[in-house]
């Protein structure tokens, strides 16, 4: 299905690519349908969520840029969609309206690293990864760290308020931001938290964070760098059953201890993976725990003693530890290229992103399980298992009939599930379009309204990312005039005044 | 008034100002039915928590209607297994310390101004204390928010999930916010598990200007080294200067850190256990706007300009002042505070003129005329916004009327 890209406009095509031609130049406008077409889609899968075409994607190079550009949309009432590097898994880049994809790849630069404030100020275009390998030799790192952390870019992970392993102990990308300048829906330039001066007004770096684009584009960002521990171990245990696995981590949590990092990789997963990069995980394991740990070194230890009598005591047959960089990297490496692997068991997958109370994890995977089972799919399990974080991974081919249709079937009682047992539709994905319509499920309408409030505060005329997170036909100015009115009339009865 | 408990006796004061009424629901759909009849009537409300913080911002002319958190005090839920838990805004630090404690558990923040202080006042406020400088503010463990609304309905984000990213972070918008975008009924909060041992170094220095200067530069090379305290300040006044620095965690690290610190510091006390804790409580209670102090001023700066800073806002205060003060620096965060006993209008304007530009004047609790130049000093960058926030939010503007010129 393609989103509709007839957004009123007063503007031929032509005139509007000139327009933007003349702020960006002609080189960094793109309109004809060949050069839109990666650009129609994100790294979501279709069927779950719309592709879309734009009428023309810029790639402005500076602020004033960005901020013209989005006065030339207006000027046009075209929609305005900003994008990093097209990896988000909920829809969010797609430029469901059409309108102007702003694309953020070409404000790429590190600004500025102050080592001693432990801070970076870098545009929306700098590559998460990059960022963190820039500031290793100094003893840092940007901890928020997404699966596609060697594509993805800090703007996308700001807008999606992306997770990643390390966010069990160092928290999500919210956590880690302390300054932004954001392009307004008006146009207008703006500066919050830590980089805004003059002590006053909201601190709107926590509402933006997070946000998918709705509210602003942002263009300089400023982080928190953490420092490196000076020991960092990882661990592998194998459990022969998985909800022996989920039982570990659920004492691990409940023993105190705060590990860098605690994923879980079932043996679908191994299966996919062991053969190509060699990570180590033995085949025959039902599900394997890696751990991380890091801190001084004497805590590592301590913490590692307890870990390791945990997994044993939750019937763990093999608990080894890297020993070396080099054996470090690679246990991770099978968790990190897992997706990669995928496409050894199915030509196509789709990964979802629920994520439940820790404690509900075993009751979850085994509810997961019976409901893929009973749909015909084979599910893969690889995911944050240390926040409750889950990513079932439905394999499938898309060319056979019917089977889009019962993914998407699975996906709607999975996420019913999840939310039964207390958890949330998205831990770290976003909404977007791909489950917006879930919302309802998890809101009320006075807390959707709410929603509805900020955005219409940002954007009253509901042109940054349209069609996303709110569901489908909820239009956040007509809901607060509803709110409104109906406040009104309830004033009116309560004063006996009666409407003419 | 028919859905609201009925006033109590004993009235509320805000600000030093008794309320025209008081009013101390109990549950926040009251809150937001009291926020309704409030804007309806155009009477302006103030929230009130514990009342330890209600110094800071504008004296407002008069208070119409308090409006007492209070009411809304306790644990709403509490999942230990899952390290989460839900309290009611009213709810002190000391209260929900107390509850979580029973499992060995506890949220790990401190409160300026000691723990009477509530979870809504601190969240409104947005306000941390040293702690901030190795562990995690309330803002970092906020997972989920309830707020009324003075459209009279209650709305929620986020849960009771450790990550979680349905739809927008409502939560974070209202630290800070003062109330005025809608008053905080309950939080959800990620909660820790108490570490297993801690300890403070404490290292004192000689003569004030030179103590001063001293304990700066061996803060700067605590925070170069492998060190990783959870909070390090630098407490001065007429008498002494001090530096305290506070580790936790498990007995092995938090030993050898604590005797590395005492070598950095060149000499040092070390307390332990209680006695480490208690050093801090006593310290959080002298921050804040306290009560007992005539002014006191929150300033933000960035800790690379901590070792001149420091020393310029030292000057200032040394130059001009007869009573006694009180310096409290976090060289780590870059964050002062300043108490002042019987400072003049002027004496207190004189040394904000004189606080260097890389730092800034955070927050202000004093005279009226003192709390007015400041407000009159503050901007926003970003007010367009703002405004139509608040217009959103409390078009009538009853929220906070006249205290904050937000929006």
């Amino acid at each position: 299905m393609t989103g509709s890209t007839s957004a009123a406009t007063t503007m031929t095509t032509q005139e509007l690519v000139r327009q933007l031609g003349d702020v960006v130049g002609s080189g960094n406008v793109y309109h004809r349908p060949a050069d839109l077409l990666v650009y129609e889609y994100d790294g979501s899968v279709e069927g779950a969520v719309d592709i879309a075409r734009p009428a023309a994607v810029v790639l402005p190079r500076t602020t004033e840029e960005v901020a013209a550009v989005v006065r030339i949309a207006n000027a046009a009432g075209l929609p305005v969609t900003a994008r990093g590097a097209g990896t988000g898994l909920s829809g969010g880049a797609v430029a469901q309206r059409g309108g102007v994809i702003v694309a953020m790849s070409r404000m790429d630069r590190v600004l500025e690293v102050d080592y001693v404030d432990r801070t970076a100020l870098v545009q929306p275009g700098v590559v998460n990864l990059e960022l963190s390998e820039y500031t290793q030799p100094q003893g840092f790192f940007f901890a928020p760290d997404p699966s596609s952390q060697k594509v993805s870019t800090i703007g996308g992970n700001v807008a999606e308020n992306a997770g990643g392993p390390h966010c069990v102990k160092y928290g999500v990308t919210t956590n880690h931001i302390l300054g932004l300048e954001v392009v307004l829906p008006d146009g207008t330039i703006t500066r919050t938290g830590a980089l805004a001066r003059g002590g006053m007004g909201y601190d709107l770096t926590g509402i933006v964070v997070g946000s998918e684009g709705m509210l602003g584009i942002v263009t300089e960002v400023l982080v928190r760098l953490t420092p490196v521990a000076e020991q960092i171990r990882v661990f592998l245990a194998a459990f022969r059953e998985m909800e022996a696995a989920s039982h570990a981590v659920g004492q691990i949590i409940a023993a105190g201890i705060v590990p860098a990092a605690l994923e879980m990789v079932d043996n679908l997963t191994i299966q996919a993976v062991e053969p190509v990069y060699h990570a180590g995980y033995p085949m025959d394991a039902a599900a394997v725990l890696l751990i991380e740990l890091d801190g001084l070194t004497e805590e590592v230890e301590a913490d590692a003693a307890l870990i390791d009598g945990i997994c044993r005591g939750c019937g763990s047959y093999d608990i080894r530890a890297a020993t070396s960089v080099y054996e470090r990297e690679q246990l991770w490496k099978g968790r990190k290229m897992a997706l990669a692997a995928m496409g050894r068991l199915a030509p196509n997958y789709y990964l979802h992103d629920t994520v439940v109370p820790r404690s509900r994890l075993p009751q979850t995977l085994a509810e997961v399980r019976r409901i893929t089972d009973s749909a015909g799919l084979r599910c893969a399990q690889v995911f944050h298992a240390g926040d409750g974080n889950l990513h079932p991974l439905m394999l499938f081919d898309r060319s056979e009939k019917g089977a889009v249709d019962r993914v998407l079937h699975a996906s709607h009682e999975i996420i019913h599930a999840c939310v039964e047992a207390g958890g949330s539709l998205s831990g770290e994905h976003g909404i977007g379009t791909e489950k917006r319509n879930y919302m309802p499920f998890v809101y009320t309408g006075e807390d959707l309204a709410a929603m509805a409030g900020v955005k219409m505060a940002f954007d009253p005329r509901e042109m940054f990312n349209p069609e996303k997170v709110f569901p489908s036909g909820f239009r956040c100015g007509e809901v607060r005039a509803l709110h409104n009115q109906l406040r009104a009339q309830r004033l009116m009865r309560e004063h006996g005044i009666v409407p003419v | 008034m028919t859905d609201i408990a009925p006033p109590i006796v004993q009235s509320v004061a805000v600000d030093g100002r008794t309320a025209s009424r008081t009013e101390r629901p109990g549950t926040a759909e009251q809150v937001a039915e009291l926020l309704r009849e409030c804007t309806q009537d155009d009477t302006g409300v103030y929230p009130v928590g514990a009342g330890t913080h209600s110094r800071v911002g504008l004296t407002p002319s008069s208070v119409d209607v308090a409006l007492s958190l209070r009411g809304l005090s306790g644990v709403l839920r509490y999942d230990p297994d899952d390290l989460v838990v839900s309290v009611g805004a009213g709810t002190s630090i000391a209260e929900l310390a107390e509850v979580l404690g029973e499992r060995r558990q506890w949220l790990p923040v401190d409160a300026p101004g000691g723990p009477a202080a509530t979870i809504g006042g601190l969240l409104a406020l947005g306000l941390s204390g040293p702690r901030s400088l190795g562990s995690p503010t309330l803002r970092d463990l906020l997972i989920g928010i309830r707020v009324a609304g003075t459209d009279g309905t209650v709305a929620g984000a986020g849960g009771m999930v450790v990550k979680n990213v349905s739809g927008l972070d409502m939560g974070r918008l209202h630290v800070g916010a003062r109330g005025t975008l809608g008053v905080i009924t309950s939080a959800n909060f990620k909660v820790w598990p108490v570490p297993e041992i801690e300890a403070t170094v404490i290292a004192t220095f000689p003569g004030a200007r030179e103590g001063l200067g001293e304990a700066l530069q061996r803060a700067q090379a605590v925070r170069a080294s492998m060190l990783r305290p959870v909070a390090a300040d630098i407490v001065a006044d007429q008498e002494a200067v001090r530096i305290a620095i506070r580790f936790e965690g498990r007995a092995p690290g938090v030993r050898r850190q604590r005797d590395e610190a005492c070598e950095l510091l060149g000499s040092g006390t070390v307390l332990e256990a209680d006695e480490s804790a208690g050093w801090w409580d006593d310290h959080m209670r002298r921050l804040g706007f306290r009560d007992d102090a005539t002014t006191a001023i929150r300033l933000d700066g960035r800790p690379r300009d901590m070792v001149v800073d420091g020393l310029t806002i030292y000057d200032a205060i040394a130059r001009g002042n007869d009573g006694s003060w009180r310096l409290a620096i976090s060289p780590g965060t870059g964050r002062s505070w300043l108490h002042l006993d019987d400072a003049s209008d002027e004496a207190v304007a004189t040394l904000v003129a004189a606080i260097p530009p890389t730092t800034s004047v955070g927050m202000v609790a004093g005279s009226t005329a003192t709390r007015a130049a400041h407000a009159a000093s503050m901007t926003s960058q970003s007010r367009g916004v703002d405004r139509a926030l608040r217009e959103q939010f409390d078009r009538a503007g009853v929220l906070n009327r006249g205290r904050w010129p937000l929006g």
